[in-house]
């Protein structure tokens, strides 16, 4: 990544012409200093670019203070596409004639802290609208206490000692109160490089609840991984874990989160931790906190307290203490806002008052034209954009926002694969192609939980269970969760196969008459019946077997089976016979 | 009341010796615990602050010679309604607070310490100077004493600027 | 702005007068001898010119050449500031003409530097805009305390001849270390007799009052101790002082008291 861009107004380090000082400043800070715009050789481990302004003129021989020069040079700077990270502004500017040290002499005015020239720059730039976001630390070891206050006041975000600073404080002074880019999170307009900073200083206070708001296809999960990342830098832990939520069943949520113990419910062969508990020191990230349900919302009321954050297993007696950073993303804060469906307890623990809010992209104008390049990039495509399509990038309103930019990229990719030019009406096209396309599924959008929740059986009949379980449309699941789903069906599938061949052993009482009643088959054999007890255990997959066969029931049953079918995958998992159970060779024979 | 000589005393103090001297041999130093030999910066730029300093040691020299005179009581019989005292009065009356002065303020001793100081930064940029008369390149045998001598140097700069500062006086008259 | 200086008696003063005023940023005419007006060029060199002005904006001429108004020409001067090379009025003065009231402007080293002239010509300036600006402290009386500070030196040769007279000191004394070691040096500042008449000079009330502005104007020097208690926090200066005169004699432990009270200020700075 470049080094940031930064400019310091300082009459000593500013002077034009050989300067000793500041050649010393940038190597003891790390800085590359950049002239006639371009950055200077001879700086490892760059900090950042930094452009030296004097903010004075010599006026017959004397060196006088220049406000509208400097007012100027810093606007020139802060209107460019690759705008200043962070202005450094001294206080004290002395001016006068030439003494025989060299220096202006300096006057009795300069000195006073009312007078100082940096305080006039301050006042100069915090009354100007178009440069209210750009942020300022103080360069001095003069006197402020008189006038501290006042500082503070007209936008200085912070104090620095000249000769205190070094290349670490400087790097952690950008970092905490710079507008800086990200590789990853893509862009450089101000809306977002403000973002970034409030999450960069978010992540430094720890194990705290970030509440991320934005419109859909903002990118809450990449900025969520973005506070994650430079939380690391801050001792936090490696483990990220994400939580989606939307779709999710509710009995489901509740062991993601918080885990079980073993035998806490039919089905619970073991214990298994929650994602809080196995993020522990790292980040767990809740993917629409809004569609939690609501018997979770207590439980995770416990969780969110960044005193002491407690969760418990399902079947636990006892709470187990976390340490963990918890990122809380919706782009529906009117559920989160609407009392009936939230608890205000729960809002109020996060921290809604200061929540990072994404923007949408219609106000990142700057940043669509270089996401629109990053996505061709990203598809290792090299194509141009015409005039008219770089107008209609910024011109479109983006209701789905980066995500939308990225599908229209990639299906105007799809479509015109020989193009080398985009123009406006590929996009208009394919806008035209990604909204019929959405139409359809109008009702079933990507906001997914509400959508997806409609799909759960309307009762628990045995009948409602099959066509629930056969009609079930993964359309409605969000793209993130679908990944890696295929253990879990096995899993689930296999127990609840297992489930119904030991209640129908609890009837039978013996494998052929059991497998004949599963199949109503009155032809069933008892090779066939063995075969068919084996497939119900492979269909759990080669992962899930051992814990399917904790279950000594189920263990009983498979070894009958192996006795009359030899299978030696299987067999190699099985438990050693229980005392007073034997093969029973008479049932068998059916 | 700021006086002159004191806007001088500061001028010589802040900006000569803490932001000129002893800022460039900060940049000296980070290049050297960087081993970063071949930066021509690390001895240009001692060799340009050791020519500095003798304009700014004549500065300082004159500074300590005119001390009793631009900051004792004496200024005060310029002054309205002092100078309204008649000359028998003056004549006798103008060395006796001086005189006081001096041994209140203890601003001999505190000019012959910031002399000494200055004396020792003399004699640390004249061995600096001898060494750069010699040295074309720093390397893996020379960075070491090189080393030395710029800590040498960065310290009777800053024991140098604290007797400066000593020499701080605000008010002449009381 | 056009500005005009007249100096007749001290060339030199005068000269530098002009130059820091072009500096300030005035067109500068001088006038210091016969031999005419001399005029200032941006780059610091003068020149006898023929013909100046005929308008002024400000005239700055010592007081001994007020008179001499034949040498400048007729015409509007629209201000005029007298500086004194001895002692000037020390009086608030609300009308015009005004002086350089802080000091006496004798000779180079007493001529005002380079900002207090800047502070003069953007004060006139700004008079010349109609607007009411503050006075710069060049035209304003002393600094402040310079009752406190006279009168902490007058103290300290009242204690000064007190000791060099061998006398005892019966109360504490402020900075007592310092005045012992002084002791040391009395008979390298003079001999027994001058010491003695010395003495006698300061025992006088007529020594502390003449400097201060006289006998006949007491009240109106208590009234000024009194106005720097407000601003200096130095609480009790005037009421010791009027016990100093109401004696016959100014007595040592009245002397003191006042002592106390002044050198905590001192003592602050070293």
């Amino acid at each position: 990544m470049k080094p940031p861009k930064i400019l310091i107004i300082d009459d000593l380090l500013g002077k034009e012409g050989n300067n000793l000082e500041r050649e010393a400043f940038c190597r003891v800070n790390g800085l590359m200093p950049i002239r006639e715009g371009k950055a200077a050789a001879g700086i490892d481990k760059c900090v950042a670019l930094a452009t030296f302004v004097s903010g004075q003129k010599i006026v017959s021989n004397s060196v006088e203070n220049d406000l509208e020069g400097t007012i100027r040079k810093i606007k020139d700077g802060w209107n460019e596409s690759e705008r200043w990270s962070l202005l450094l502004l001294d206080l004290h500017f002395k001016t006068g004639e030439f003494s025989i040290l060299g220096s202006p002499e300096g006057r009795l005015t300069d000195r006073s802290p009312e007078s100082y020239f940096g305080l006039q720059i301050l006042n100069a730039i915090s009354s100007d609208a178009s440069l209210s976001d750009l942020p300022i630390v103080l360069l001095s070891s003069m006197d402020r206490t008189q006038i501290e206050e006042r500082l503070a006041s007209l936008g200085a975000l912070g104090f620095v000692e000249k000769n205190d600073l070094d290349a670490k404080k400087l790097a952690d002074l950008i970092d905490l109160y710079g507008l800086l880019e990200d590789e990853k999170v893509i862009g450089r307009s101000l809306p977002l490089l403000k973002c970034l900073r409030e999450a960069r200083t978010k992540s430094r206070i720890g194990n705290r609840n970030i509440l991320i708001t934005g419109e859909s296809g903002t990118g809450k999960e990449l900025f969520g991984r973005y506070i994650f990342e430079n939380s690391l830098r801050f001792g936090r832990g490696e483990r990220f874990n994400t939580v989606f939520l939307s779709g999710v069943p509710e009995s489901l949520v509740d062991d993601l989160i918080f885990g079980h113990e073993k035998g806490a419910f039919f089905g619970a062969f073991d214990e298994r931790p929650g994602v809080a508990e196995t993020a522990n020191q790292g980040t767990v990230f809740f993917d629409e906190i809004g569609d939690i349900p609501a018997i979770v919302q207590g439980k995770l009321l416990r969780l969110l307290d960044e005193n002491i954050r407690e969760t418990r297993r399902i079947g636990g007696r006892s709470s187990i203490i976390v340490d963990i950073m918890i990122l809380l993303a919706t782009e529906r804060l009117e559920i989160l806002q609407d009392e009936k469906l939230f608890r205000s307890s729960l809002v109020s623990r996060m921290n809604f008052g200061s929540r990072i809010h994404l923007p949408p992209l219609r106000e990142r104008k700057d940043d669509i034209l270089l996401l629109a390049k990053h996505f061709l990039q990203k598809l290792g495509i090299k194509k141009d954009f015409s005039q008219g399509a770089i107008q209609w990038l910024k011109s479109y309103h983006w209701p789905r926002n980066v995500r939308e930019l990225e599908l229209l990229i990639s299906g105007i990719i799809l479509s015109t694969p020989d193009l080398n030019v985009i123009t406006e009406i590929q996009f208009d096209l394919a806008r035209k192609d990604d909204f019929r396309s959405k139409q359809e599924k109008e009702d079933v959008s990507l906001r997914g939980s509400s959508q997806a929740l409609s799909q759960s059986p309307k009762s628990e009949s045995l009948d409602d269970l099959l066509e629930f379980l056969q009609s079930f449309d993964f359309h409605l699941v969000p793209a993130g969760r679908l990944e890696g789903l295929l253990p879990y069906l096995r899993l689930a599938t296999a127990k609840m196969l297992a489930n119904y061949l030991k209640v129908s052993f609890s009837l039978k009482k013996q494998l052929t008459n059991t497998i004949r009643f599963m199949e109503n088959d009155p032809d069933m054999t008892t090779l066939k019946a063995a075969s068919t007890i084996l497939d119900i255990v492979e269909i759990a997959g080669k992962e899930n077997q051992e814990k399917l066969l904790e279950d000594d029931i189920i263990s009983e049953i498979v070894s009958k089976a192996l006795k009359n079918r030899k299978r030696k995958t299987i067999r190699s998992k099985l438990k050693p016979p229980r005392n007073g159970l034997t093969n029973d060779s008479s049932s068998s024979k059916g | 009341m700021i006086t002159d000589w004191e806007m001088r005393r500061s001028e010589l103090s802040h900006d000569c010796i803490q932001n000129s001297f002893i800022g460039v041999i900060r940049g000296v130093e980070g290049n050297l615990m960087a081993e970063r030999l071949a930066d021509p910066f690390n001895l240009e730029a001692v060799k340009e602050i050791a020519k500095r300093w003798a304009l700014w040691s004549n500065f300082a020299e004159d500074l300590f010679t005119s001390a009793i005179h631009e900051l004792s009581p004496q200024k005060t019989f310029s002054f309205w309604p002092l100078s309204n005292c008649p000359p028998d009065t003056k004549y006798w009356l103008i060395p006796v607070v001086v005189e006081f002065w001096k041994i209140r303020t203890k601003i001999e001793h505190k000019l012959s310490e910031a002399q000494q100081k200055k004396d020792s930064l003399n004699a640390v940029v004249d061995e600096i100077d001898r060494f750069l008369a010699t040295t074309k390149e720093l390397n893996a045998e020379n960075v070491g004493s090189y080393s030395v001598l710029v800590e040498n140097l960065k310290q009777a700069a800053i024991e140098f600027q604290m007797s400066l500062a000593r020499l701080s006086v605000r008010y002449i008259a009381l | 702005m056009k500005t005009a200086i007249v100096d007749m008696t001290n060339p030199q003063r005068g000269l530098l007068i002009a130059r820091r005023i072009k500096d300030s940023g005035s067109e500068t005419w001088l006038l210091c001898d016969n031999k005419g007006w001399y005029f200032f060029e941006h780059n610091d060199e003068y020149k006898k010119h023929g013909k100046p002005p005929t308008e002024w904006d400000l005239a700055i001429i010592h007081k001994t050449d007020e008179d001499k108004s034949r040498f400048i020409p007729i015409g509007d001067i629209a201000h005029t500031l007298y500086y004194c090379g001895g002692m000037p009025p020390q009086d608030d003065i609300k009308e015009e003409p005004f002086y350089i009231q802080c000091r006496a402007v004798e000779d180079e080293k007493s001529v005002p530097s380079l900002h207090e002239l800047q502070a003069v010509v953007a004060f006139y300036q700004e008079l010349k805009k109609s607007k009411n600006p503050d006075k710069p402290s060049l035209l304003c009386p002393p600094p402040s305390l310079a009752m406190a500070s006279s009168l902490n030196i007058l103290c300290q040769g009242y204690i000064s001849a007190y000791l060099a007279m061998g006398n005892e000191t019966t109360t504490e004394i402020p900075h007592e270390e310092s005045w012992k070691q002084w002791q040391n040096s009395t008979s390298s500042l003079g001999n027994k007799k001058e010491w003695y008449d010395r003495y006698q000079a300061v025992i006088s009330k007529e020594w502390w009052l003449e400097p201060l502005g006289g006998s006949k104007r007491i009240e109106e020097i208590i009234n000024k101790i009194k106005e720097e208690e407000t601003q200096s926090g130095l609480k009790g200066v005037a009421e010791k002082f009027r016990k100093i005169l109401k004696k016959t004699d100014v007595r040592y432990d009245d002397v003191i008291e006042l002592y106390k009270i002044l050198a905590k200020r001192g003592s602050r700075d070293n």
